[in-house]
Formats: C-alpha cells, sequence, structure tokens
C-alpha cells in the first residue's frame, strides 16, 4: 500500500464496440447482455465502493442491477456521437442512483436470508483480519468521505476518469472536482498516515 | 494536483460480481419471470435481492412477474418478507418487509388501510382503489405507485414526543394519483413525481422538564466521558494490575494486557454519579420510592486495537423502580458509556455488580444521590448522605481471544441500528462483536421481523465465534429457513452442529 502513483492504474473496461451498441440501442438481447457483461464489473465495484464504507453494502446489488434496467430503457436514447463515453454514460446513472441512495436512505438492516448467507460465506476471522489490515483501513478512510467526495476519489483513482467525465458524471464544475477531489485525497491520505498504512 | 497525488486504493478490493447477475438484469428488462422455484438458501436470498433491486427500479414489471396470492375480497397482512398480493382483479399490491395494512374489496373498490410499512400498487383494472395513510387518502387512477410510510416503531417514537412528524412519501411511476391529506386540499400527483405527506397535527412536544432533564444528562454525559477517557490515557505500569484470569479465575491462554478488578472497579465509580442521575430521576417522579438494591449484569467485551465494549445485560430491579423503562434504559445507557482499557488481545468477561440505590437525607444539598466505591468506605458504615452502591465484583470466567474488531461503534441505539452494525460485524468476521450487538439488539425490543434478524445474526455469529452454547441456544430460536442456512454454516465453518 503506497499513497503514490502505482506503476499501472486499473483501467476501465473498454469500450463496447459501435455494432453490438447499436444492436442493443435496437433491442438486440444478446448484444444488450454483452453490454451488461462488459460493464457489470466496474458498476457493481462503484456501486459497491460507494455504499459499503457506510455500512449500506448489501443494496450494491440492488443498484448495479437497477443501473442496467434503468441503461436498457434509456439505451436508444444514447448518442454515440455526444459528449459522454458509453461507460461515463452508465456510470453516471450508476452514480445517480447511488449517490440518491446514499441521501435517501437510513441504513436498514440486510434481509434475514441476504445477511445470513453474507455472514455464512464470509472468511475465517484469520483470514479476515490478514485481508483487512490494508483493505479495511482504507474503506474506512473512504467512509469517513461525504458521499460527493468519495465519488469524486473513487472515479478519479479506482476508475481512472479523466476529470471532465467526472465532472459530467457527477454535474459539477471542473473546479469543483478538483477542489473535491483535492480534498478527499488529503482527508484519506492523512488517516491512512496516521494508522501507519501509509509512511 | 497531479497523477502523483494520486491514492492507491487497490488494497481495498470490492467482492466478486454476484453470480448470474446479467441473467436478472435481462430476466427483469424483459419481464419475464423470476424463478421462484425452491433453491438452497444462496439463490432464495439472490432472488429477494433482484425482486427488491426490481422494486425500485419498475414497480409494474416486479409486481406482473411475482408470485401472488390469490385474490381475497378481504384481508389483513403483516409481512416480515417481500409479499406480493392481490387485492382485486387487476390491482396487486407488493408488501416490502415490515408492513401492516389491510384491504377489503366490495362493489368495485378496493380501500386499503396502510398503516407501516413501504408498499408498491399496481392498479390496471375497473376496480377502484383507495389508500388510507396515516398523513391521508390516496386514489389511484390505473397508477403504479409506491407508499412509505413510517413503521411503527419511528411512529411510536413521534408520540413519545421526538418531534418527528409522520411523513408519508407517495412516488407515482405510472398514472395519476390523487392524495388528499388529512385537514387540506385533494392534489395530484402524476407519473415521475413524488410527494411527501404529513400528518396534520404534528407528535405533541415532550414536557419540558423532561427535555431540560435529558438534555443536562447527555452534556453531563458527553463530559463526563471525555473526562474520563481522557484520564485513561495514561500508561500502564508493566505487569501491574491483576490479568483477566484472575477475575475468573480461569487463566486464559493468552493475555497480553490485564483488566484488573481496579480497573473495573474505577469504572463503575466514574459513572457511579451518572447512577444515581437515573435514580435521582426517579425519585423525583414518585418520591415515596425507597431504598432498592438493583443487580446488573454487563459484558466486557474487548479488542486492543478498539478499546473495550460493555453490553448490559439483565437487570434485576426490584419493586416499583423495576417497573421503570427509563430507569431502566437509564442504567443500561450509563453503563454502556463506562470506559475501560481494553482486554489486551481480545477476551470477555461478565460481570455481576449489585447496587444500592436510596433516597438522599439531604437532597438540597446534594445534586444526585452519588455512588461510592466500598473501598472508599468500610463495608459496614451505613449509608451516609448519598445513596451508596454497595459493590461486590462476581466476575465469571474470560473467554478465549476472539479476533480483532475494527468496526466502527454501532451508530445508535435502536435496535435496527444496533442490528445493522451487528451484520456488518459478522459480514466483517467479527463474530464476538456481531454477538453482542445482535444480542444487545434483542434486549432493545426490536420488531418481531428485526428480532429474527437478530436471533440469525447472533447464532450464526455465535457459531462461528465457537460459542458453542449460544450457538444452539439462538438456533433453537431461529426460523425454520434460517437453521438450515445456520446448521450448514456452523457445520461447514466451525464443524459442529449446534441442532439438538
Amino acid at each position: 500500500m503506497t499513497a503514490r502513483a502505482p506503476a499501472r492504474r486499473p483501467r476501465r473496461d473498454s469500450e463496447l464496440d459501435d455494432v453490438t451498441l447499436r444492436r442493443a440501442q435496437a433491442g438486440d438481447e444478446q448484444a444488450f447482455r454483452a453490454l451488461v457483461v462488459r460493464y457489470q464489473r466496474p458498476i457493481w465495484d462503484a456501486c459497491w465502493r460507494l455504499t459499503a464504507p457506510v455500512g449500506l453494502g448489501h443494496r450494491a446489488e440492488d443498484l448495479t442491477q437497477d443501473t442496467f434496467v434503468r441503461v436498457f430503457r434509456a439505451l436508444p436514447s444514447f448518442d454515440l456521437r455526444g459528449p459522454a463515453k458509453l461507460s461515463t454514460w452508465i456510470f453516471t446513472i450508476a452514480l445517480r442512483l447511488t449517490l440518491n441512495e446514499l441521501r435517501r436512505a437510513r441504513p436498514e438492516p440486510a434481509g434475514a436470508d441476504d445477511a445470513l448467507e453474507l455472514i455464512a460465506l464470509a472468511p475465517s476471522p484469520r483470514r479476515a483480519r490478514e485481508s483487512r489490515e490494508a483493505g479495511d483501513r482504507i474503506a474506512a478512510a473512504v467512509g469517513l468521505l461525504p458521499s460527493g467526495a468519495r465519488a469524486v476519489l473513487l472515479l478519479r483513482d479506482v476508475f481512472d476518469l479523466d476529470y471532465e467525465e467526472i465532472a459530467l458524471a457527477l454535474e459539477l464544475d471542473l473546479g469543483t472536482v478538483k477542489s473535491r477531489l483535492s480534498r478527499a485525497r488529503a482527508a484519506v491520505r492523512t488517516r491512512l498516515i496516521a494508522e501507519g498504512v501509509v509512511p | 494536483m497531479t497523477d502523483d497525488d494520486r491514492l492507491d486504493l487497490d488494497g481495498w478490493a470490492a467482492p466478486p460480481v454476484p453470480p448470474a447477475l446479467v441473467d436478472r438484469v435481462l430476466t427483469t428488462v424483459r419481464g419475464r419471470p423470476v424463478e421462484v422455484a425452491p433453491r438452497p438458501p444462496r439463490l432464495r436470498a439472490w432472488q429477494a435481492a433482484v425482486v427488491g433491486g426490481a422494486v425500485i427500479a419498475a414497480a409494474g414489471i416486479v409486481v406482473a412477474v411475482w408470485p401472488r396470492t390469490p385474490p381475497r375480497s378481504a384481508g389483513r397482512l403483516t409481512t416480515t418478507a417481500p409479499t406480493a398480493t392481490q387485492l382485486a382483479d387487476g390491482t396487486d399490491a407488493l408488501a416490502e418487509a415490515g408492513v401492516e395494512f389491510a384491504w377489503d374489496t366490495a362493489h368495485g373498490l378496493t380501500r386499503v388501510d396502510h398503516a407501516a410499512g413501504t408498499v408498491t400498487y399496481r392498479q390496471t383494472g375497473d376496480v377502484a382503489l383507495t389508500v388510507t395513510t396515516p398523513a391521508g387518502v390516496l386514489a389511484s387512477d390505473h397508477a403504479t405507485f409506491r407508499v412509505e410510510v413510517p413503521m411503527k416503531r419511528e411512529l411510536a417514537i413521534g408520540a413519545a414526543g421526538a418531534a418527528i412528524a409522520t411523513l408519508v412519501v407517495v412516488s407515482v411511476y405510472e398514472g395519476r394519483v390523487t392524495a388528499t391529506p388529512a385537514g387540506a386540499a385533494p392534489q395530484t400527483i402524476a407519473a415521475g413525481n413524488q410527494v411527501t405527506l404529513s400528518a396534520g397535527d404534528p407528535p405533541p412536544p415532550p414536557p419540558v422538564v423532561t427535555v431540560a432533564r435529558a438534555e443536562r444528562n447527555q452534556a453531563r454525559r458527553d463530559e463526563v466521558a471525555r473526562a474520563i477517557a481522557a484520564s485513561r490515557v495514561r500508561p500502564r505500569p508493566m505487569g501491574g494490575g491483576v490479568t483477566a484470569a484472575t477475575i475468573g479465575g480461569a487463566a486464559p491462554a493468552a493475555a497480553p494486557v490485564a483488566l484488573s478488578k481496579d480497573d473495573i472497579r474505577a469504572g463503575v465509580k466514574d459513572v457511579a454519579p451518572m447512577l444515581g442521575e437515573c435514580f435521582d430521576a426517579e425519585l423525583a417522579r414518585d418520591p415515596a420510592l425507597g431504598r432498592s438494591t438493583v443487580t446488573v449484569h454487563f459484558t466486557i467485551d474487548s479488542a486492543a486495537d478498539i478499546g473495550t465494549v460493555v453490553t448490559a445485560g439483565d437487570l434485576d430491579i426490584p419493586g416499583v423502580l423495576g417497573q421503570s423503562a427509563d430507569f431502566r434504559e437509564c442504567l443500561g445507557a450509563t453503563l454502556e458509556a463506562m470506559v475501560l482499557p481494553p482486554l489486551g488481545d481480545g477476551g470477555q468477561v461478565e460481570v455481576t455488580y449489585p447496587f444500592v440505590f436510596a433516597p438522599t437525607e439531604d437532597e438540597a444539598e446534594t445534586d444526585a444521590p452519588a455512588a461510592h466505591d466500598p473501598d472508599d468506605a468500610p463495608d459496614d458504615q451505613a449509608p451516609a448522605a448519598a445513596p451508596r452502591p454497595r459493590r461486590t465484583v462476581a466476575a465469571e470466567k474470560p473467554r478465549p481471544a476472539p479476533p480483532a474488531d475494527t468496526a466502527a461503534p454501532p451508530p445508535g441505539q435502536t435496535a435496527r441500528d444496533l442490528i445493522i452494525a451487528a451484520q456488518s460485524a459478522a459480514m466483517n468476521s467479527q463474530y464476538q462483536r456481531a454477538l453482542a450487538l445482535a444480542e444487545k439488539a434483542l434486549q432493545a425490543k426490536p420488531s418481531k421481523a428485526d428480532a429474527q434478524r437478530a436471533v440469525s445474526v447472533a447464532a450464526l455469529s455465535a457459531c462461528r465465534a465457537r460459542q458453542r452454547a449460544k450457538a444452539k441456544t439462538y438456533y433453537e430460536r431461529a426460523t425454520v429457513t434460517a437453521k438450515n442456512t445456520i446448521r450448514a454454516a456452523c457445520l461447514h465453518a466451525s464443524g459442529f452442529d449446534p441442532a439438538p
């Protein structure tokens, strides 16, 4: 774990090819399946990372699914020649849904079955202790950020979106994106340094 | 700002994408029925998630595919899980967990009395639909709409004077809904809009004296808690004190840092004045209260990296005093405000602690009944001007050290908050903490559904923490469905069978 730029950043999945996209827009189920397969990982990842640090991780799946349902409905109106890449457009839908959920939702317990399954699948305490040494501390530090700042930080430092794409997705001014990102990074870094995760 | 400023968050990995997410998305968008045939618990959980998510996005579609009960002319429903019900031909209701409603269909009209919880209604047929909520009446015009009514517990809080009005949120997906709030003009809610209705009369404010008292106490508690915390930040003498083992009489395998009797005594002494305030408040209500011996049980559960968690357990309070919910709550909250050193690398100590409360002889000069450590005064000394909790510690055996616990403290004291915290802790493999929180939730008067959740979490957490006795106890209290999962998980992860 380091606070400096790593040698290689995780990159967004490459964009869906135009032919498949047009077929999906025309209602082709196989093409839409390909779209979901292509983008489900980053969208799930974003929904989970935004919700889990504040105890709402059990909603990530619903939010991911909801995102693609909305994508399906709005896909015919997506303009291939518009300002947003398809990935940014889908991110926008996911982020708005998730941020709305975070604003609206009071934490609710997971359903009994969901909770039981998640607990049953949790790793052993020893393994969990080992794996959360860094991960949980990062999650805790990120979880302290306001949801808007958390979204900016994740979009930039995890999903590698450009500032312009982040501004578009979150409907923010470019300056706001940068200032939020700066503050978010400083806050997380300070916390991680204090905890000894970062030297 | 440059890329050199980037944070590397790779060490924080998201879990894998839930299995078959693509299939569920396609099933939903195509409006195909969701598979509901009996499956192992894992698949049932995913189905619940499928439908739960779809409600938010496409209520109409989901209502259409949900397995429905046959239409009935009238009925009453209290749900503990998402449930779809056909109220009349062309009228469906999808109720989430925690819903209470009743309906009656006659003469081309379905009347619903929606008392609590969240329900999505879909009315497509010719049978009219009206929904009466605590904040007004809703009339559907071939609409699909969602109605969110605060749970009964939240309503009760409001009624108790927490100044929370009963707010009903109506979201219309299709068609139109006419809302007539109590004492106000009707308003039409078109598709795509959301309106919040407020009950006409907000709950009465709490008595001024009570509020002032509560605020004063809270402020004082905060102040004392800070002072205690500050006083605890001091180097511990190497090798000093008595180990946790000596409290219970049986040495654990490893207890690198000790929690001594003196620590517990000091912690109790710190909160004793606040315990006295609890009694003082009761005395103000009933000046006839006499001397009373109260036996409290609390659990000290601790991990080196987070400090100590004190969980109040049973409170044996005799007589009139025992009938006061406020007194019980006050005692429990005060005990849980206690700040103690950690038990080192984990461990658990159960403490039984009798207190003697008695009215002061000279209340005018005493802010509140005070608590004294018996070491400060001989045991044979009669209670002086202030009531004197006579302390005896009967600590039971410490348990093996639990895993390190890094979960944040629970966000609140309600049963639901505690369950959320328990689930979160358990999902992060912090089973000792999860068990403690779930048990605490069960003591916080949870709803029936929440109690089932808490029992399930407690059973599975106890199992994975290898606390067999508790695992068996909570397993017995679990629902039949949950038992299957708990048993399988216990056998798989911990190697023992919680079933008798």
